[in-house]
């Protein structure tokens, strides 16, 4: 795929950010409406690797980024259900509209930008109780606890195109479930595992609904982690990768049941 | 993740698979593989191949496998930059196979890496056959070996130069210009990284490949570049009276700093007045930075 549809982000150095959150978590929704913008004085690109986005880009993300804010509730405080619906909706935007890809992605500095400089009121809105600058400066990759970063993040790994629904994970997994798997690194750093994971996961809480969803969850990941350090998964085939996260759900299961009918 | 220290089953020797070359393909040809990669960008693919050695036979003696179960070896990458991990391709195989050198080869997308690119040959098992010894692994896909790392820094320690690859006519520079070099002589404060740009015309497409996929062949099209770009800084900033009275006051990371960095190292020993003097005979000035910067003398 050649380079051109692919942008590179301005980059907001770290201890810039850092300063600037401290100062927007002092601040409401209401203070930051209209303070956004598109450019920083300190922000840098990267050399090489894509096209720079230019102003009007940066305008048309931030535009469809607000559009799903609004659509759950923005500038009023947004209830749990309202905040998962945009986090569902927002990563799929960001993953569609941003033309990001994993290297440039992965540099904690484009998430800080986003969160600081672009899209500092959402960010105050989707996190309104929340007095952690982590919500607006990149920290891993963006990949936890970043408002945008961790979505981007999410349908970048759970996206895959010869569904029928691409995206269909990020409705299928409620958040809890995602911090799960998204913070299992292990998992996370292989994206057909990451898939392949959550499909059989979707499937064995359907399957057993009796147990505690957040348990299955728990206790698969880490009997997944175990088995990571055995088995190269990544040379699985889909269908062999399939098996096994099929499997690990399985004995997940019937261990959790096992332990609940011997200490009811 | 804990390294393990024993397995729960039986493993080869460690030298019943061994790379004994790991190379890059660029076109059909086969260059060896170093530890660094400093024209990488994550616009580069990178081809990789590894010659291997495989002893089948010692393998299942050692393993206690029957002829019939089935093993894997795979090229497998991660990168320290987006943690990312992946896999090149595979070869299955049986006690059947010939022992004998084998070759894995992988095209990772440049897209996926960032700082270092780590590569793996492993030896897997995938399943047993008719075997029936107890040690045998349970799990398809359980790593039975795996080769020393060879692992590759992406990007040099110096700044890379911002490169970008447009359609000259959607702008208004020279239509017809191979290169442009956007900055501001004026205001040599600026990041490095943020004001300066290198565009490429993406209708002249010899250049446009030249500086963005990496190969011998286009080596004198990026040394002209090279050497304009030098020309072209240099020149600029000591038409700048702040430069002139002070080049000191840059800090670094800004243009001022990049291009006191380079005058410093193709004039060592020169005042800047005398810099600025030798700019006033562009014949004698080009000269000197061909001389300095080594200017056309790479390996074809």
């Amino acid at each position: 795929m050649s380079s051109d549809l692919y942008y590179l982000y301005p980059r907001l150095p770290q201890h810039i950010a850092q300063q600037t959150a401290e100062i927007l978590i002092t601040r409401t929704t209401a203070d930051l409406t209209g303070t956004w913008g598109t450019t920083h004085e300190a922000a840098t690109f990267a050399p090489t690797g894509g096209n720079r986005i230019t102003v009007e880009q940066l305008k048309l993300l931030r535009a469809a980024v607000f559009t799903v804010a609004q659509r759950y509730g923005y500038p009023n405080s947004s209830d749990k259900n309202s905040a998962r619906d945009f986090d569902i909706d927002c990563a799929i935007v960001l993953h569609e509209t941003m033309r990001l890809h994993p290297s440039e992605a992965s540099h904690n500095e484009v998430w800080s930008f986003l969160g600081c400089v672009l899209m500092p009121d959402v960010v105050r809105w989707r996190f309104d109780d929340s007095t952690d600058p982590v919500r607006f400066v990149g920290r891993e990759r963006g990949m936890r606890r970043h408002t945008f970063g961790r979505l981007w993040w999410r349908a970048y790994l759970a996206h895959n195109p010869k569904w029928k629904e691409p995206y269909v994970l990020l409705h299928r997994l409620n958040e809890d479930d995602l911090v799960q798997v998204t913070e299992r690194s292990s998992i996370a750093v292989r994206p057909a595992l990451f898939r392949s994971f959550c499909v059989s996961f979707a499937m064995a809480a359907t399957t057993f609904a009796a147990l505690p969803r957040r348990d299955l969850m728990r206790e698969a990941s880490k009997r997944m982690y175990r088995l990571l350090s055995l088995t190269a998964v990544e040379a699985l085939s889909e269908q062999e990768l399939r098996v096994l996260t099929d499997d690990v759900f399985t004995k997940t299961a019937e261990a959790l049941i096992s332990t609940a009918e011997t200490h009811p | 993740m804990k390294r393990v220290q024993r397995r729960p089953y039986l493993i080869p020797l460690s030298d019943r698979v061994a790379v004994e070359q790991w190379g890059q393909q660029i076109d059909n040809q086969i260059t060896p593989l170093g530890d660094r990669l400093p024209g990488w960008d994550a616009g580069t693919d990178i081809r990789i191949r590894a010659d291997v050695f495989v002893n089948v036979e010692g393998i299942y003696q050692d393993c206690r496998l029957e002829r019939d179960a089935k093993l894997r070896l795979v090229l497998l990458w991660e990168s320290s930059g987006t943690k990312l991990r992946g896999r090149g391709g595979a070869v299955d195989f049986t006690h059947k196979a010939p022992s004998g050198r084998t070759a894995l080869t992988a095209h990772i997308d440049g897209k996926l890496l960032a700082d270092t690119l780590t590569l793996f040959v492993k030896l897997l098992f995938i399943s047993p056959g008719t075997t029936q010894h107890q040690l045998v692994p349970k799990l398809s896909g359980s790593i039975l070996l795996e080769t020393p790392p060879h692992k590759i820094q992406l990007e040099g320690d110096g700044a890379r130069f911002p490169i970008e690859v447009i359609d000259f006519t959607t702008t208004d520079f020279p239509h017809q210009a191979g290169w442009y070099l956007y900055w501001d002589p004026d205001d040599l404060a600026q990041p490095l990284l943020g004001d300066v740009r290198l565009y490429v015309n993406s209708r002249h497409p010899q250049i446009a490949t030249a500086v963005s996929n990496i190969r011998p062949e286009t080596a004198g099209i990026r040394e002209a570049v090279r050497l304009d770009l030098a020309q072209t800084l240099i020149r600029g900033v000591l038409l700048n009276p702040s430069f002139l009275e002070n080049p000191d006051r840059y800090t670094p990371g800004t243009i001022g700093a990049a291009v006191r960095a380079m005058i410093r190292l193709y004039f060592d020993g020169y005042q800047l007045e005398s810099v600025q003097k030798l700019t006033q005979s562009p014949h004698e000035f080009s000269a000197h930075l061909q001389e300095k910067m080594k200017i056309f003398t790479y390996e074809q």
